[in-house]
């Protein structure tokens, strides 16, 4: 037994050190400091690599700083490769992007709230086909998919991609467990005795009470479009519409990561290879700290009080 | 320290193959010393075949296991401050919050990271497929995975048939699977209700 003490924040009222407790906290602390180390290390090289030369990167000590210098004969090899299609690559990807997580949450929200909460027809079969769709491998839609879209007319067309990938069955079965668990059904009870419709209940009080579920859904979505490669590649052959990680994946391909190979007088070495990999990474991180605010617990407790 | 676990979820696909790549390096990689240290002295030697598997568990774990820690986190803090609070009150120790009220109120969410990694695990082929190109062949080969062989059937042989039916196979078994873990477990409740 602890204390027993009613304290006012009971977070901070540990009991406080026996040496054993000291070796538990130890202990924790390294195996929380090595997974620290395996997550940081890669990226810290990623982010140095570029400030180096190709023989460089052998050369001196894998986690050192190079020289600006070489950074910017590393970044101008990189973006002005190919008449600058490293340019072209980012506005495609930012554009796919944006259009599509604007679609996945128009079409997650109401569908998550509605399996959520309301009893219809179909809902069982609905929700299965969700998780059934979330669990196949691509590559087995991926026939289907090429097919459906040269019926339309979409292949080699950015909608194509957009609309193959606003399909996000995962944003659907998270908010759908947002609104089954966690949304209090005494809060639209109350709402619907106060004389809110359906509407106003959806979006007064679902709505903004679901917004860091919303937010991790936008994320996700953001992320899996910003990565996507799987459709790109199968629905895409222009090279003028590539998203960077196929832009990226031709980069690698091309022999840049073998030097040693003879004959290989392009540009595009080992550090310029790392650069485009940073330039694909950083934005997702970037966004990832700004939606990180809207990721916070909302003041739910008490709400059913009184 | 946070913030450390959650960055790798920003690399996927191409950029975590190119990291690995290079982490495997003995020459280049930071963990050149311990992978020398195993006796490892080139890439090749790394990356063979029978490695591949723990490869790219390595691989999928640094990219996922961030935001899977933001997934539980965000469930976690969704929880009423209350119920940590009765349980404090009532003399628990932390040990006995993580098992006896922490996890049980998040394992929805645990065994939906249950499901979902192993969809990961069955739609392996970006990385085996980017690994192999990269190293020009050196790593694994172009069906080293069967979502591989299918759409190596289908793009390279232009084998149509045989990679329709490699897919009907794979909708099968993962239809059986995921089917299996909807109506036969009691993670998955039609009737999903708040407290």
């Amino acid at each position: 037994m602890a204390t027993g003490k009613i304290t006012l924040n009971p977070q901070r009222s540990r009991v406080r050190s026996s040496p054993l407790k000291w070796a538990g906290t130890a202990l924790w602390v390294s195996v929380l400091l090595l997974f620290a180390f395996f997550f940081l290390v890669p990226l810290f090289w990623l982010l140095l690599a570029p400030t180096k030369a190709d023989d460089a990167l052998v050369l001196r000590p894998p986690l050192s700083f190079g020289n600006l210098e070489t950074f910017g004969q590393t970044a101008r090899n990189l973006l002005e490769y190919n008449g600058g299609q490293i340019w072209t690559w980012a506005r495609n990807s930012i554009f796919y992007c944006i259009t599509s997580m604007v679609l996945t949450l128009l079409l997650c929200i109401p569908a998550g709230y509605a399996l959520g909460t309301a009893k219809f027809t179909l809902r069982r079969p609905i929700l299965i086909l969700t998780l059934v769709t979330l669990v196949m491998p691509r590559v087995v839609l991926v026939l289907p998919i090429f097919l459906e879209m040269k019926v339309v007319g979409l292949v080699n067309n950015p909608w194509g991609v957009i609309l193959a990938s606003s399909f996000f069955p995962a944003g659907v079965y998270l908010l759908y467990l947002h609104f089954a668990t966690s949304l209090p059904k005494d809060i639209l009870n109350a709402g619907r005795i106060d004389g809110a419709n359906d509407w106003h209940l959806f979006y007064s009080i679902a709505l903004p009470l679901a917004k860091p579920m919303i937010a991790l859904v936008a994320f996700f979505s953001f992320v899996a479009t910003w990565n996507e490669y799987f459709l790109v590649s199968t629905l895409l052959y222009d090279d003028r519409l590539y998203n960077l990680p196929i832009g990226l994946s031709n980069l690698m391909s091309s022999g840049s990561l073998t030097p040693a190979l003879a004959g290989n007088f392009s540009p595009i070495k080992r550090p310029e290879v790392a650069l485009a990999g940073l330039i694909l990474v950083l934005p997702v991180i970037l966004i990832f700290l700004a939606t990180q605010r809207a990721v916070r617990p909302d003041g739910l407790s008490g709400g059913e009080k009184g | 320290m946070r913030l450390s676990y959650y960055l790798p979820g920003a690399v996927a696909g191409p950029a975590n193959v190119l990291i690995w790549i290079f982490m495997f390096d003995p020459s280049v990689s930071p963990f050149g010393a311990l992978l020398k240290g195993l006796g490892f002295r080139q890439a090749a030697e790394v990356l063979k075949s029978n490695h591949l598997p723990l490869i790219f568990t390595l691989m999928v774990l640094f990219t996922t296991l961030g935001s899977w820690v933001l997934t539980v986190y965000t469930s976690l803090i969704t929880i009423s401050s209350e119920v940590y609070d009765a349980a404090k009150v009532d003399g628990c120790s932390p040990f006995q919050m993580a098992f006896y009220i922490k996890i049980p109120l998040v394992s929805r969410q645990i065994l939906y990271m249950v499901v979902l990694n192993l969809a990961f695990g069955f739609q392996l082929i970006v990385e085996p497929s980017l690994l192999y190109g990269a190293t020009l062949g050196a790593a694994g080969n172009p069906a080293w995975t069967v979502n591989q062989l299918a759409s190596f059937y289908s793009g390279t042989l232009l084998n149509t048939g045989a990679a329709a039916a490699i897919s009907v196979g794979l909708l099968v078994l993962s239809l059986a699977g995921v089917l299996y873990l909807i109506l036969k477990t009691s993670f998955y409740q039609i009737d999903a209700e708040g407290d």
